[in-house]
């Protein structure tokens, strides 16, 4: 059975696949099974330890125990095994045995990337957790699984996991060997492998996404792309991964399909609104105030009438002021969240205007600023795209509304050039016959 | 090595601009916005230009009869210095870039628009969708004028030349574009609508002045200057198309459809077909039955078509061509020297109206 | 994927119809700007169909790869860098042009210079990027402008001041014979297909130029509009009074109901960025080109890590545009572009005839090999 099965299962960490042999009577069985998708202690209680204590003849206890059935179609074996089942062959004939275990109530909620509909657990920092978990929803034999050890000290298990039919052999090889390169002695957490294994040091952007939801993994599973877990932590890395991943958020397809439409639609706006909105309240309010109607201009006007500094100061105070907030409401305990919100939010933002410090208008703006990037749905992709305001407000305090057009085209430019481990980052696919073929692969 | 080198230069090439530039920063507390500007005829030919500007000053409140402005007047050699010299009496950058009205004063009007208009055209912050006008009798009285009901600084006035809020029949709106245009345009000459005070609180702008390339050459009647804005096609933007008096009958116009054509020959005419549907605003009492709705009607088409030809005329007898006639002859016949065989031309060009009025409906009563 | 070489046809045309080409043609209004408009589509589609036939005939092959199978290296060098100066110039014009356009429109008190340093540096980063991220870039621009180009030019044409009459005027002037600068403006809309002779590196083996026809019918439509409605707009006369004439026509549309009144201000939003994607696209070839003079150039259309060479090469591109910036003024530049564009049709259609003879070479040199 071995035999065959390791003709039809690519190698897989986590696919048992053992031949016991007594060593008194030299019986023999053969023992195959997913081990995260199985209850280990079922196992033992029922096929190994009765096996070796061979207090009576094992095949008796095969045919007696209504556990076990026989199984005569090998067609049928991945399927067994893919739903948690044994497959234990003794003298030529096949039993399986169900062992299944489902360990959704195991792992815990997701914290980070919640939605309200979708699945809400979390993989776990159990790898087994983790993997049974993965099993379940992405339930074919090309789903690999290699073992890895990263850290000299550590030695922390990471496994990569990917669609055998699927992947690009490139990427896999890529992305094997930065492993392989890496030489550190101890990694905690996903987030020091990710950083680990960008190619570029300075980047602005993450080329990895780091997730903790089942079903985004499945889904880049079933897309071809690379899952890496490590053990110890809550969240799996997904590679390569292009910009629209991290706009996309696991609801879109699980919800009224014009209203997920729309939601993407407002993510892209609030992306725009939060790396643009300071810097254009610079251009605008010391370059450019003819933009806007003459309204909207007397409101300026008068709100800004009683604010000493120059506008760009205006920007950084608030700015500062809501990466403290943030960054505190981070780090303080979860009992006393809430006061430090309450303290920032409402009573420093009004008094702050009061005093004269800053406009009412800035207030608006660094809240919209604030919210909007809040909306984007992954949390790394929010981090980088908290810092891309800092540089277009520099350049809007030297070169107004055009300095600001120039930095929104210097990351268009510089999204367009990234890569993600050999991919393409960031690009319309737009409509592809695959006769035709991709551009930029003649000269490759 | 490689890497810190191109960096390095990089940052000192970034430094460099960084340091030089940042002179175009000023803030919009620093900034007064020009509101309204008025450009008249000063009396001094070494200073012939007396400019008046309005700047708003901005309250917190906006509340009806709240707002409050401050005007600068200057007598000058050129606008463009006069402008230069106006920024020596404030404390704050002017900005042109929010002023939506800019009027001549009539004794302006009545020697030479042309430098104003030119001015207005080449300076890059004065929009091209401002609106123009005359004062009268100078701009710099009303632009300096405080309406008692305005919310903000300038509104008012400008709110007269918007589409957005007031659409009367009466005001024609030429914007800087078209002002320009028409001054360079061979066979299309400027209109300029008049501006003048009423009861000393509000603005009244009811008449059209009818300029040849420099001047005013005719000034029309609020009656005629409705009758113009039809004829021209310039109140299709705002879907007003005013009324129409026969005593004892009023009309109330609900499109207006003109189309012409210049014949040539020995006597060059212009067949022009008005096209009206229309409701009937006002009838005598006596006549309110359906029957002699058809007698009506041909009355009031050839009460309208005389009204016509008496305008044509009159503007014809100025010898100027608001109305594009000249362009539209030069786009049918190919004439070899516009400039000089036009003005004779235009001379004994005959007009043939033709209204066909359609009845709408009675208003509410039958 | 043929929707890369489409981007690359219309950068050019939209670029230019937006900044420099109305300037020519309406100077020659009255004599020959519309026989010039209404011919140009014609020799633009004769090239166009010549260039692409004969780089279908090399496929994955750039202009230097396709030269170097036929001449000696020293041959392939002077004609790369002549092509390389030439586009440069071409990239230069139009960035010093916008650098002008938001000195006086958006930062009137803003340094020239330094508006054009700021321009070029960022156009010089994104040309040293690889050639398949410049086919992005050039993508998302102009995906991006398209839309809002669509928009004001809508707004323009159901603008009330819109006068039929003066365009009925000009269009009276079709009998005139085109003028040779009216005529090297409105061609020069048509040849975007130029680009390709970098961009066909990327393109993939079995690729095809389709509905090449349609292409200049677009763009003779989009010049017909760029030219008509400035007319219709300002008039018979004043067209010739505006430096720039677009933007004066884009300024004289108010969006009643819109965020931004102004349409001015979108439309010079946009120009930015098609402006910055022009002499991207350009100096991007410049450096492509005189890369392959270099000796021990590889050509990678998907590097992951730009030559310093790259840099060097844009580096010295930034500084003559700086230099000659200064140097010249306005009034030169305007004459300067005029005889560059007449010298630059002449050229290009020497080398367009010279790559289709090539082409031809080939085909003939395949079939003798077949036959023996």
């Amino acid at each position: 059975m071995l035999e065959r099965l390791k003709i039809i299962l690519s190698p897989s960490e986590d696919l048992i696949q053992k031949e016991l042999t007594h060593p008194i009577n030299k019986q023999k069985i053969e023992l195959a099974f997913y081990l995260p998708l199985v209850d280990e202690g079922k196992i033992h209680n029922f096929i190994t330890v009765p096996f070796s204590k061979n207090e009576y003849p094992i095949s008796s206890l095969f045919q007696s125990n209504s556990n076990f059935y026989v199984v005569e179609d090998p067609a049928s074996w991945i399927d067994l095994m893919l739903r948690g089942q044994a497959l234990i062959e003794h003298q030529n004939i096949i039993y399986a045995f169900d062992a299944m275990q489902y360990k959704y109530n195991e792992a815990p909620p997701t914290q980070v990337e919640s939605s309200i509909r979708a699945p809400q657990h979390s993989i776990s920092e159990d790898p087994t957790i983790a993997l049974n978990l993965i099993r379940n929803a992405y339930m074919t034999p090309e789903l690999t699984v290699d073992q890895m050890q990263v850290g000299t000290i550590s030695q922390t298990s990471l496994y990569i996991l990917y669609d055998q039919r699927k992947v690009n052999q490139n990427t896999l090889k890529n992305v094997r060997s930065k492993l392989d390169a890496i030489h550190l002695d101890l990694i905690n957490s996903t987030g020091e492998l990710e950083r680990l294994l960008s190619s570029k040091k300075y980047q602005l952007f993450p080329t990895l996404l780091m997730t903790e939801r089942v079903d985004r993994i499945s889904r880049a599973l079933s897309l071809g792309k690379i899952v890496l877990l490590l053990k110890g932590s809550q969240y799996a890395l997904i590679l390569p991964v292009t910009f629209f991943d991290f706009i996309h958020a696991v609801e879109d397809h699980y919800e009224s399909f014009w209203m997920t439409r729309l939601l993407i639609v407002v993510r892209y706006i609030a992306l725009f609104i939060t790396v643009s909105l300071p810097g254009l309240y610079i251009a605008v309010l010391s370059y450019n105030p003819e933009i806007f109607r003459l309204q909207l201009a007397f409101s300026l006007v008068a709100s800004r009438s009683v604010v000493p500094y120059p506008s760009f100061i205006e920007v950084f105070i608030m700015l500062i002021m809501i990466e403290m907030l943030l960054e505190s409401s981070i780090r303080i305990p979860r009992f006393i969240g809430p006061a430090s919100t309450t303290v920032g939010g409402l009573i420093l933002g009004s008094a702050v205007q009061q005093a004269g410090l800053v406009s009412s208008v800035m207030i608006i703006v660094t809240s919209l600023m604030a919210i909007s990037n809040f909306v984007l749905p992954v949390y790394s992709m929010t981090l980088a795209v908290r810092f891309l305001k800092y540089p277009i407000i520099i350049i809007a305090i030297f070169f107004g509304l055009a300095g600001v057009c120039v930095g929104l085209y210097f990351y268009i430019v510089y999204l367009c050039s990234m890569r993600s481990f050999g991919e393409y980052y960031f690009r319309i696919r737009g409509k592809f016959t695959p006769q035709e073929g991709d551009i930029g692969q003649a000269g490759a | 090595m490689r890497k810190i080198l191109l960096l390095s230069t990089l940052m000192i090439n970034l430094l460099y601009i960084l340091l030089l530039s940042g002179c175009g920063f000023k803030d919009i507390d620093k900034r007064f916005f020009v509101v309204g500007t008025g450009i008249d005829y000063s009396g001094d030919e070494k200073k012939p230009y007396r400019i008046t500007i309005k700047l708003a000053v901005p309250a917190v409140s906006i509340d009806p009869g709240n707002s409050k402005s401050q005007v600068e007047t200057i007598n000058s050699e050129t606008i463009a210095e006069g402008v230069r010299l106006l920024k020596a009496q404030v404390d704050k950058e002017i900005d042109f870039g929010h002023c939506n009205v800019y009027l001549i004063g009539e004794e302006m009007a009545n020697r030479n628009i042309q430098e104003v208009v030119y001015w207005m055209s080449r300076r890059r912050d004065i929009q091209n969708v401002a609106a123009l006008g005359i004062g009268t009798p100078t701009a710099e009285e009303i632009i300096s004028k405080q309406p008692t009901a305005e919310r903000f600084p300038g509104n008012s006035l400008n709110l007269f030349f918007s589409h957005d809020a007031t659409e009367s029949s009466f005001t024609y709106i030429e914007l800087v574009t078209d002002l320009f245009r028409r001054i360079n345009e061979k066979g299309l000459d400027p209109i300029l609508p008049i501006v003048e005070i009423q009861n000393d609180t509000t603005y009244v702008i009811n008449r059209i002045a009818l300029l040849n390339k420099e001047k005013i050459m005719l000034i029309l009647t609020p009656e005629e200057s409705q009758l113009f804005n039809q004829l021209s096609g310039q109140l299709k933007v705002t879907n007003v198309y005013g009324s129409f008096s026969c005593p004892p009958y009023v009309i109330a116009l609900n499109s207006i459809k003109t189309k012409y054509s210049i014949s040539n020959g020995e006597q060059p005419t212009v067949k022009m077909k008005i096209k009206q549907a229309v409701t009937l605003e006002e009838v005598p009492i006596s006549e309110t039955n359906k029957k002699n709705d058809k007698k009506i009607l041909t009355e009031l088409q050839d009460a309208y078509t005389e009204k016509s030809e008496q305008l044509f005329s009159k503007i014809q007898a100025a010898g100027i061509d608001p109305f594009g006639f000249g362009l539209r002859y030069r786009a049918t016949y190919d004439l070899n020297d516009f400039d000089e065989n036009w003005p004779s031309i235009y001379e004994k060009l005959k007009f043939e109206l033709d209204t066909s009025m359609k009845i709408r409906g009675s208003g509410l009563l039958r | 994927m043929n929707r890369y070489f489409f981007y690359n046809y219309f950068i050019v045309c939209f670029t230019n119809l937006m900044l420099l080409i109305p300037y020519y043609l309406t100077v020659d209004r009255y004599n020959g700007a519309v026989m010039s408009i209404i011919l140009s589509p014609i020799f633009g589609y004769l090239f166009l169909y010549m260039f692409t036939s004969s780089l279908s005939k090399f496929p994955g092959k750039g202009l230097p790869e396709i030269f170097a199978l036929f001449y000696p290296k020293w041959v392939v060098n002077i004609t790369m860098a002549y092509k390389a100066i030439l586009i440069g110039i071409a990239g230069a014009i139009v960035v010093s042009t916008y650098a002008v356009i938001i000195t006086s429109f958006l930062n009137p008190d803003a340094n020239e210079y330094i508006m054009l340093m700021l321009l070029m540096i960022i156009c010089a980063y994104a040309a040293t990027r690889s050639t398949v991220s410049i086919a992005f870039i050039l993508e998302i621009s102009l995906l991006l402008s398209i839309p809002v180009i669509a928009f004001v030019m809508y707004k323009t044409i159901k603008n009330p001041l819109m006068n039929w009459d003066a365009i009925h005027v000009i269009v009276n002037h079709i009998g005139h014979l085109p003028t040779l600068i009216s005529f090297a403006a409105a061609s020069f809309v048509f040849t975007g297909y130029l680009n390709m002779g970098l961009f066909n590196r990327i393109l993939p083996p079995n690729f095809k130029f389709r509905y090449i026809w349609s292409y200049p019918i677009i763009v003779f439509i989009i010049l017909l509009i760029s030219f008509f409605v400035p007319i219709g707009i300002h008039g018979t006369e004043t067209v010739a009074h505006y430096v720039f004439l677009w933007s004066a026509t884009a300024d004289s549309t108010r969006m009643m109901y819109g965020f931004i009144e102004r349409v001015l201000f979108v439309f010079l939003i946009v120009l930015i960025n098609l402006s910055l994607t022009f002499t991207m696209v350009g100096w991007h070839m410049v450096i492509e080109y005189i890369r392959t003079i270099i000796p021990n150039n590889v050509v990678n259309p998907n590097e992951t890590k730009t030559p310093l060479r790259s840099y060097i090469i844009a580096g010295c591109i930034m500084v003559v545009t700086f230099l000659a910036a200064l140097k010249i003024n306005d009034d030169i530049m305007v004459k300067f572009t005029a005889y560059f564009l007449i010298y630059r049709m002449f050229s290009e259609m020497i080398t367009t005839t010279w790559i289709f003879i090539l082409s031809r070479k080939k085909v003939r040199k395949y079939e003798k090999n077949t036959a023996s």
